[in-house]
């Protein structure tokens, strides 16, 4: 009877912590790495109506491309024509002087009410020192995250539709779901081991240490866990992003980014930044530069730039407001791998 | 040993409530972007100064059409600007220019005092609302308004596009006149985009395949002066030329060493044509390969290591590397047809060259180890490229058909976008991409 009422209390207790563990689940999951491989086919008007709203300010479409005649009419006009016979102009150009006064300071004025604004000191275009600052704690977001999301697997994810990307998104979800409930599938299997097949096996002493050892591994990931959640800010995680909604903003930021060409030619210059919105879907400040924090290499600076211009661009960003804690705080990274072209 | 179970089980739920719920943030990647022409705007420099007006409103113009010229930036047309610049150390209203969408606002001042001419320019970032490094001054005589433009286009192409620029370099090339069978051929230097045209030589005698040297001051050429083709060096500025070489025997296709003390050119004696690499100083002469097939085209990589060349030795036309002093020559090109006049990029990790296959030819790239390879234009006669200085665009000349066709030059990016024509006053043939100016 004692043995009956210790499974029956096993079980129950297995039944309890399989319905609190087992319920993320079910639930999506938030702060994960999505990556969407393959948008750039849809029509603005498909896209639309997937995104059921505007996704971000009007994206720039390359309307009549102004005449690029490579031949610079001015030559009959010259101003100067017969000093041409001197063309390497000895006396020349190259008398590079340096900077005049910076006046930047005077150029910071005249900034709108925008909240980028206090933040555009001169120094961005040395990006290198300032951001780093601003978040610790975040910087160290990206490492544990990385590893997880090996995007070479789809590399040449080509052409699909409207739908099949929302299907996409999703798959991606469903796909991390699990990897956060292995936990406690994994537990209801040690437990029925010793339940069901030798419940004798309880009463004897002989499997203490498994099961102490159990316990420790759990205790010690409790520890782990509750010493992670106490470092770090408590944030009231609003609920999760849908696929379709994580796409659009996906989407919005891809037609914003005009990688530069300096930049096709490195794949290296992959840049990661962060950004804090407010709730009608604008930056509460300047985007920041996660990683990499500096960086010498060259088209790193342009990357940057590029990245920060792109996020700027694209405010504001149509998100649902019901899910504001969700997005307030975003990660960009920006991968040129796949555009690289030489 | 249930304890600890319960415990931890109960310990862990309690994790997964509220109070410690903790949030990274929303992260997501972008792996796609457009690559398109970055929207600018520069509007017509301040000018200061007598007669500074019209250099002011020729500087600007130069200047936007070597941007959008390279296919990487649009000029958003004056007409579209809500407002100018009027005073160029007045702060900068960004919110006029980010509401016509430019990304990059150039502004600028010339101002002339007697016969000085000076520029001065700064980048915006139009949505960073910042300014893009510092700005820059140049000063010169007022006759080279045309390389201070080009000067201004080259920091500014370099700060957007984080690489080199070729705004302010020259194209030394064959300029041709008169019908197809009785062609008058002239070396001629001109600007990277048509403009100062220069005869180096009256058409009295054929010439061929000039080369600049890398400080750009001298080129090598062949010429039919003697009767056979033998190779010239000229001096750009003071257009004194001599003989290369003296000997006996036909020489072309001579080109320069990295270190600008070599040549390296083909050498036919007997009617078997080789590569040598010659001794500009003292003229000495070492032959770099053997044997009875014809090879030519010889092209140094940058770092002076190793010479690309074709050869067909195989039995076809195709593209070999071999040391620079010469020894075994490796095959890199692979592909169905036949490969000539390789030339490698400034960068050193491409070679171009011609293709010809199923009767038409190609310009085309491919990496030093002849992977890769891309063709980038296709057309009756296409030949000849060369490298601009930062490695990003390819100029060559293009032939049309019949008995009226005429050479004409053409310059396509890397990627094979941007296919334009180089204006040049007659028929041009056989450019060759200088550096960039110093």
């Amino acid at each position: 009877m004692d043995t009956g009422v210790k499974i029956s209390g096993v079980a129950h207790v297995v039944l309890v912590g399989v319905a609190m563990f087992g319920a993320p689940l079910f639930s999506a999951d938030t702060g994960k790495t999505i990556q969407i491989s393959e948008v750039s086919l849809i029509s603005s008007e498909e896209f639309a109506a997937l995104a059921s709203g505007n996704i971000s300010q009007p994206v720039p479409k390359p309307e009549a491309v102004v005449p690029v005649d490579s031949s610079t009419q001015p030559t009959e006009s010259d101003p100067a024509p017969d000093i041409e016979l001197d063309p390497v102009a000895p006396s020349t150009p190259s008398e590079v002087i340096n900077a005049f006064e910076p006046q930047v300071t005077e150029s910071a004025p005249p900034k709108p009410a925008k909240t980028i604004s206090n933040a555009v000191v001169e120094t961005p275009t040395e990006p290198v020192k300032p951001l780093p600052v601003a978040k610790p704690s975040v910087i160290e977001v990206p490492s544990p995250q990385e590893p997880p999301k090996p995007e070479p697997d789809q590399p040449s994810a080509p052409k699909e539709s409207t739908t099949e990307i929302v299907t996409e998104a999703d798959k991606e979800e469903s796909k991390l779901a699990p990897i956060r409930s292995s936990r406690p599938r994994s537990r209801p299997k040690n437990l029925k081991k010793e339940d069901a097949p030798k419940p004798e096996v309880a009463i004897e002493p002989a499997p203490d240490p498994i099961e102490d050892a159990i316990a420790m591994a759990i205790a010690e990931d409790l520890a782990k866990a509750a010493a992670e959640a106490a470092s770090q800010p408590a944030v009231i995680e609003g609920p999760p992003m849908t696929g379709s909604e994580t796409s659009g903003l996906v989407f919005a930021i891809q037609q914003c980014w005009n990688v530069p060409v300096g930049l096709e030619n490195d794949a290296s210059n992959v840049i990661t930044m962060g950004i804090k919105l407010t709730r009608d879907g604008r930056l509460e400040e300047e985007p920041r530069r996660i990683s990499p924090v500096s960086g010498s290499a060259a088209g790193i600076l342009q990357a940057y730039e590029a990245a920060r211009r792109a996020l700027i661009r694209c405010q504001p960003y149509d998100l649902p407001i019901e899910k504001y804690e969700t997005w307030r705080e975003i990660e960009i990274v920006f991968n040129p791998q796949q555009m690289v072209l030489r | 040993m249930i304890k600890p179970l319960i415990i931890a089980i109960v310990g862990l739920m309690l994790v997964n409530t509220p109070v410690f719920a903790q949030s990274k943030p929303l992260r997501i990647e972008i792996n796609q972007g457009v690559i398109e022409p970055m929207p600018i705007a520069a509007p017509k420099f301040v000018a200061t100064g007598n007669g500074s007006g019209e250099y002011a409103s020729q500087i600007t113009s130069v200047i936007l059409s070597d941007l959008a010229g390279s296919g990487l930036f649009r000029e958003i047309p004056a007409s579209a600007h809500i407002s100018g610049i009027s005073n160029f150390d007045a702060p900068v209203q960004f919110a006029d220019w980010k509401a016509i969408n430019a990304q990059a606002l150039i502004t600028g001042a010339v101002k002339i005092s007697g016969d000085k001419l000076t520029v001065q320019f700064r980048l915006f970032d139009v949505f960073a609302q910042s300014a893009l490094g510092e700005g820059l001054q140049f000063q010169a005589s007022k006759g080279s308004w045309r390389r201070m433009a080009h000067k201004v286009s080259d920091a500014i192409y370099s700060r957007l596009t984080g690489e080199s620029a070729y705004f302010d370099s020259r194209v030394v090339y064959i300029s041709e006149e008169g019908p197809k069978n009785a062609r008058r051929k002239r070396l001629a230097v001109m600007d990277y985009d048509g403009a100062n045209n220069r005869f180096l030589t009256d058409d009295s005698d054929i010439v061929l395949a000039p080369r600049f040297s890398p400080n750009n001051k001298e080129i090598v050429y062949t010429s039919y002066k003697s009767g056979t083709p033998k190779v010239y060096l000229m001096n750009v500025d003071t257009l004194k030329q001599r003989l290369l070489d003296e000997q006996p025997g036909m020489t072309f296709a001579p080109r320069f060493s990295p270190d600008g003390k070599h040549v390296v050119m083909s050498l036919t004696e007997q009617g078997n044509t080789d590569i040598y690499l010659i001794n500009i100083k003292n003229g000495a002469k070492t032959r770099l390969t053997s044997g009875t097939s014809i090879e030519t085209a010889p092209s140094f990589s940058p770092d002076g290591q190793q010479i690309v060349f074709e050869s067909d030795r195989g039995g076809k036309q195709q593209v070999y590397i071999m040391p620079a002093f010469g020894g075994t020559a490796k095959r890199i090109s692979f592909g169905k047809g036949s490969y000539g006049t390789p030339v490698w990029s400034p960068r050193g990790d491409m070679i171009a060259f011609t293709k010809i296959s199923k009767g038409r030819f190609h310009i085309g790239v491919m990496r030093v180890d002849g992977s890769n390879e891309r063709l980038l234009t296709a057309s009756f006669l296409d030949e000849g490229p060369t490298w601009s200085p930062n490695g990003r665009v390819i100029m060559f000349f293009r032939e049309t058909a019949g008995a009226s066709g005429a050479p004409a030059i053409y310059s396509v990016d890397v990627t094979g976008r941007n296919l334009k024509r180089v204006k040049t006053p007659s028929f041009g043939s056989d450019p060759a991409w200088s550096g960039l100016l110093k």
